[in-house]
């Protein structure tokens, strides 16, 4: 084998593993469809689904928009230097040049990202991120089921997947971010850049956005309002699982040149580790969700994913046992937070911020605690409580819970954050579709629990 | 400090350091890591134990919940005796050789105090909660009228 041969074998080989991994990572969003399909009532079950579909397009393309370029150009912004674009000087040295190479390869009109038979890499981590950023939004998606309307969702869909979480990854999932170089910060698993970004966001859009009708009786207190299919759910999120061993290994580096695999901070770690991190937390978590929630089916589910984004943020320094006792902790503890968003009069449809919001802040600030002083780098801070509180703290409050709660009170002063009453007690499927998802089965209405006629079969081309 | 190293040169360079290329946290200190284990397997225990109690068992704890959680407490007990063993273990080859036997002796010491610790934080609640559960059994065995009175009175109170 030539030298030349040897050396585009080893670019091959990354090419190759963020392709697949990119690919396996779109489990992930047909196990949210799945769940939230599973998780909404019958009335709401195909608009559920395609509201899930649309999230792939929305975040897909303004990820290519203006999302990498975010990703890129921000780092820096606004301890260590400005924002990185066309703008900045062509010349620039040091930290600042070598941004600025990277950011000329993330405008959309970049020959990096067509076919380039000089840059096999960077479309491919354009991929990586792009899917990275569809799951963000996915989790908003399932909180809001069955009363948002489609467009409201679309403009926070992009609002968070394509520009709040990026920034967060920009400055602490990312080796020129200020998290890491100024405060030491480690997030492996993205536990507060993305899902605490996530949870954070949906719990402000959901304050606005109020819960379902009979959510709540007349004194206050919740009620079930049942998923129409809990296996669909299960299947879904055993889905989400497979599909989060390949988020995980896509947080792995290994480009041609290296020696070892390294994390984004570009610390040592094997993919192996976490292959046997990621199982023992999806076990432990379950665990833990099933003891704390009494065996609820919905809880116990959900208390594998609640178990990896508890440990995430460490995933590549915990020690095995470890990884048990802090996912089964994590778990533990997130029926009780879900119940009592709920006691706050917060319809969360999946449990999204208990899972994503909570568990992301336990599995970042836990490396404050569990994995401390861990060197990152010449001239970087050890890890730390305070590295990793300031970095939660930004994730979920600046960029997190702000942007959801601002963004849906503009739509909601403008009447364009939920449907009526009229549709969403009819569902959504017959409001938005026309059609409904179950069209051989009566429906049982909640009020006169008399069965409702299958809709007409729709005409190609004639829709109310 | 969880982390075995102290610079990026040692973390980079693991495979040559003492850890042997182990860089996971508490590398340096493994019985930390197994006394974390030994939870693990007392939460695993408690999980089986849990598997018996799901909704439509609560209501009436069992005879077998009774053994179980015996069961479960002298298995938990029994792996946390380990954890001075293994402390033993791990502790001597670092030791001189001239001062190996008093290493020993010391570092039995201080585990033991240790292992009794774990044994009452694990160890003794399901024993206390078998001890209730035994009380309401004996009161389980009373003749029904008595315990059909005892429920009415209780009712009216």
């Amino acid at each position: 084998m030539t030298p030349e041969s040897q050396e585009f074998l080893a670019t091959f080989v990354s090419e190759s593993y963020y392709y697949w991994a990119s690919v396996f990572m779109l489990l992930i969003h047909v196990g949210f469809l799945a769940y939230e399909g599973g998780a909404s009532r019958a009335k709401n079950v195909l608009a559920t689904m395609i509201k899930n579909l649309l999230t792939l397009s929305i975040v897909g393309l303004t990820f290519f928009f203006f999302g990498w370029w975010v990703y890129n150009a921000f780092p820096l912004f606004p301890f260590t230097g400005g924002v990185v674009g066309p703008w900045t000087d062509a010349s620039s040295e040091g930290v600042v040049g070598e941004v600025l190479g990277l950011v000329e390869a993330s405008y959309p009109w970049s020959p990096a990202l067509g076919p380039n038979v000089s840059d096999n890499l960077t479309g491919v981590f354009w991929f990586a991120f792009a899917l990275f950023a569809m799951t963000t939004a996915s989790i908003l998606s399932g909180a809001v089921i069955e009363r948002i309307k489609v467009g409201a969702y679309a403009v926070l869909a992009v609002v968070l997947g394509s520009f709040t979480w990026v920034v967060a990854a920009a400055w602490g999932w990312n080796p020129y971010g200020w998290f890491l170089t100024q405060f030491g910060y480690h997030d492996f698993g993205c536990s507060a850049v993305l899902h605490g970004v996530a949870g954070f966001f949906a719990l402000g859009v959901l304050i606005n956005l109020g819960p379902r009708i009979g959510k709540f009786d007349t004194a206050g207190r919740p009620r079930a309002i049942l998923p129409h299919n809990l296996p669909l759910t299960m299947v879904g999120l055993m889905l989400i699982f497979v599909g989060f061993y390949a988020f995980l290994a896509a947080c792995v580096i290994f480009v041609p040149g290296q020696t070892l695999e390294t994390t984004i901070y570009g610390t040592p770690m094997t993919l192996a580790s976490i292959g046997v991190s990621t199982t023992l937390a999806l076990c432990a978590g379950i665990v833990g969700a099933y003891i704390s929630s009494k065996a609820d089916p919905f809880y116990t589910i959900s208390g594998g994913l609640a178990g990896i984004i508890s440990v995430g943020a460490g995933l590549d320094l915990y020690s095995p046992a470890m990884v048990i006792l802090i996912a089964f902790i994590g778990a533990y503890t997130m029926p009780f937070v879900g119940n009592a968003v709920e006691k706050a009069g917060i319809d969360d449809a999946v449990g999204a911020f208990a899972v994503h919001g909570y568990c992301g802040v336990i599995g970042a600030m836990t490396v404050g605690v569990m994995a401390t002083g861990y060197p990152q780098g010449e001239g970087i801070p050890l890890t730390g409580f305070l590295g990793q509180l300031i970095g939660t703290l930004v994730c979920t409050i600046l960029l997190g819970f702000i942007p959801g709660y601002g963004v849906s009170f503009v739509l909601k002063k403008l009447n364009m954050l939920r449907v009526s009453p009229e549709e969403e007690i009819g569902g959504l499927d017959l409001s938005e579709y026309g059609m409904m998802g179950y069209p051989e089965y009566p429906l049982m209405p909640e009020a006169s629990q008399k069965p409702v006629p299958p809709a007409p079969a729709p005409q190609v081309g004639v829709r109310a | 400090m969880s982390s075995p190293f102290s610079t990026i040169e040692e973390f980079n360079n693991a495979i040559d350091g003492p850890t042997e290329g182990a860089i996971y946290t508490f590398a340096d200190k493994p019985m930390l890591n197994n006394i974390a284990l030994l939870v693990a397997v007392g939460i695993f225990v408690w999980f089986i134990i849990k598997t018996y109690a799901t909704h439509a068992a609560r209501a009436e704890p069992s005879g077998l919940d009774n053994s179980l959680n015996r069961l479960s407490s002298v298995i938990v007990i029994g792996l946390l005796s380990l954890v001075a063993a293994d402390y033993r273990q791990a502790s001597r080859p670092e030791q001189p050789a001239q001062r190996q036997q008093t290493g020993v002796l010391q570092s039995s010491r201080r585990a033991a105090p240790l292992g009794l610790l774990g044994m009452i934080s694990m160890g003794l609640p399901p024993f206390r909660h078998a001890k209730i559960r035994h009380a309401k059994n004996r009161k389980g065995r009373q003749p029904a009228i008595t315990r059909k009175l005892s429920r009415r009175s209780s009712r009216y109170r």
